[in-house]
Parts: C-alpha cells; structure tokens; sequence
C-alpha cells in the first residue's frame, strides 16, 4: 500500500513540475495561465490521495479532501481573477478571433 | 432555514474541528459543537444563492456521478494535452476568446460552469456579463469557434442535468428544442 | 518507498526552481503573480508530501490555512493589477 502511495505521490510531484515546465516555457501571459491554474490542482489531488493512502487516519483524510476541494474550486477562480484583470489592463496580442473586444465597456464595473 | 440544513451544517463543522484537532475525545466534539453553534450564529446558515422553493438545487445521483467522471477525466485530459503541447516542438497556440450564451439564469449552473471550463483543456474563464451570464472563455487552441462553443455548452447541458433547479431544466429544454 | 520519496522531492525542487526563473524573469507583474501561485502549489505538495513519508498528520493544517490565504493572496494581487497596471 505504501508503494502505491508513493506512486501517487510521484505522478503527483510529475504534474506540479509539468506546471513549472509550462510557466517558464510558453511564450505568452495567458498560455502561462493556463499551465498555472490546471496543472497544479491535478496534481495536488494526486499528491492528497498518495498522502492519503500513507496517513491512514480519519482526521488525515478529512483535512486531505477539504484541501484538495478547496485547490480545485479556488484555484480555477483566481485563473478567472487574473485573466480578467490582464484582460482589462494589458489586452495583450491575441492571435485568434476576439468576441469580448466590443462589449460595453460601462457594462464591467 | 430549515432544522436539517442548520443540523447538517453544525455536523460538518463539528467533525471539521474534531479533525483539526487529531483527536476523537468528548472535549473535542463537545468544544466542536460549542464553537460551530458560536460561528453560524454570527455568520448565519450558509445559504445556496438561488433559495425558493422552485429555484432549488435538486441533485439527479447519477447524473452527478457522471459530471464528476467527466470533470476528473477531463482534467487528466487537460495535462496530459499540456504535457504533449510542452514536449512537441510545434506550435499549434493560437490564443483567442470565445463568447458562450448560457441558457438558464441560475447563478449556481453558472458558477460550476465556469469552474469547469477553467478545467478542461484549454479554456480559462475570464469574463462574465449579462443576465442570463455569457461566459467569455480564453481558449489556448482556437481554430474552430463554433465547436468550442458548442464543447462548452455541453459541459452546461451536463451540469444542468445533474445538479439543476427545476427552473433551470426547463429553461434548458426550452431553448435547446427551439 | 524513501526512493520513491525522494523521487518526488527532487520533482517539487525542480518545479520551484522553475518557478522562482519565472517569477525573476516574467517581463510584467501578472507572470509573476502566475509564479508566485505555482511557487504556493509546490509548497503545499512539499509539505502533504513530507506528511506522508513521517505518517504525522499535524503539519496537513498547515496546508490549508496556507491554501486558504494563497487563494485570497491571488485575488488581491489580481484586483491591483487590474487598477494600477501590470
């Protein structure tokens, strides 16, 4: 079982580098983004079930899945936070077709 | 505010506090219950944004079950296409925005809605006006709009299907037939 | 099993280095904020990590209150950039 465990905890730690590999290569803010916001909550619910599977308490596992509810709801909403807000500041060169560029902008605030 | 709302709640907290606390002793859940009747008194039930009694969240089991499978798959989906977009020297990045008209004014089928998209491969929610709300999605690969939306509409047929309020199926059907 | 540990000790370190490149390089603010929050993430694995190789639950607390203000960290950040600029 602890073998197990530490496998999960490998694809886990996998995914979290896969994360760092994807900020530092892409070329754009909101590829980075994308790279930030997925890989991180996938990988932190591996890295729970391996600690889960190891710490075989009640209280351990409780605390775990808050945790790993907790990254996967929070973390998609402050992705969402910070591409708004690039998206209102830096409006940064998109190379496909924009459908927001000529919503009101009064209708924001 | 009904009795098994308040009780459920009051549950969760108790056995919360008993889990942070490492340790199952009568002290613990009795300080436990002490101490959640003391935070929902000042902070008051936790209530789910659309509460009438139509407009109620009514949660199908295995329409549930399915949209957690689908949400987890597509999340493995999303890194192992991260993963492949990292290893593979081609660039196929093509960053666009996308507008997605939901159908039903429900907040809550919203809310998951968007959570989901920033889930799934390749699409961030960044925007969000209007009443019923338009989701406005920041895709990574963008060279078919009109298959995006229709991905990212289906992920709101899917949502609507399990945790839907009446209000909401029938607004869903009503615009999907027409 | 403390190979496999130390497997996924070395991924997390090379994961924060990465990370903390991004945040020195990232010509404006927000890639920073990016890396901040990956560097947040990578903390959190750490520390569920070194939860599981010693079996002591306790430092999983630590975790959650530092989920917990990482989230509203983020939101901060992200609502500056919005007024001040990036």
């Amino acid at each position: 079982m602890d073998i197990i465990a530490g496998i999960f905890l490998i694809i886990g730690a996998g995914f979290v580098m896969l994360a760092g590999v994807g900020v530092v290569r892409f070329h754009d803010t909101f590829s980075r983004m994308h790279a930030a916001a997925k890989a991180p909550a996938l990988g932190l619910l591996c890295i729970g079930a391996g600690t889960m599977l190891s710490v075989r308490t009640v209280p351990a596992t409780v605390v775990v899945v808050l945790i790993v509810v907790l990254q996967l709801i929070a973390g998609p909403v402050s992705a969402h936070l910070l591409g708004r807000s690039v998206y209102r500041r830096a409006r940064p060169d998109l190379q496909g077709p924009d459908e927001l560029l000529g919503v009101d902008d009064e209708a924001r605030d | 505010m009904s009795a098994i709302r308040v009780s459920g709640v009051l549950l969760w907290l108790t056995v919360l506090w008993v889990s942070l606390w490492h340790d199952l002793s009568l002290a613990n859940v009795v300080a436990g219950l002490l101490v959640g009747a003391a935070v929902l008194a000042v902070a008051g039930v936790p209530r789910v944004l659309d509460d009438d009694d139509a407009e109620r969240v009514r949660i199908k089991p295995l329409a549930s079950l399915y949209f957690v499978g689908f949400v987890l798959y597509k999340l493995v989906e999303a890194n192992l296409y991260l993963a492949w977009e990292i290893l593979t020297p081609h660039n196929r990045i093509n960053v666009g925005v996308v507008a997605v008209p939901l159908r039903t004014e429900s907040t809550t089928a919203a809310m998951i809605v968007a959570n989901v998209i920033t889930l799934t491969p390749g699409s961030i929610t960044i925007e969000s006006l209007g009443s019923p709300p338009t989701l406005y999605v920041n895709v990574m690969h963008l060279h078919d709009v009109e298959r995006v939306r229709r991905d990212l509409l289906h992920i709101e047929e899917l949502s609507v299907a399990a945790f839907g309020s009446a209000v909401a199926r029938e607004q869903l059907a009503a615009k999907v037939s027409s | 099993m403390i190979a496999l540990i130390a497997v996924a000790y070395v991924l997390l370190a090379v994961a924060a280095v990465l990370f903390m490149a991004r945040m020195l390089i990232g010509p404006n603010l927000a890639d920073r904020v990016i890396a901040i929050d990956g560097l947040l993430a990578t903390i959190l694995a750490g520390v569920m990590v070194n939860a599981a190789s010693t079996d002591s639950a306790i430092s999983l607390d630590t975790v959650l209150v530092v989920a917990l203000l990482g989230f509203v960290g983020t939101g901060v950040l992200a609502r500056y950039i919005e007024q001040r600029g990036g």
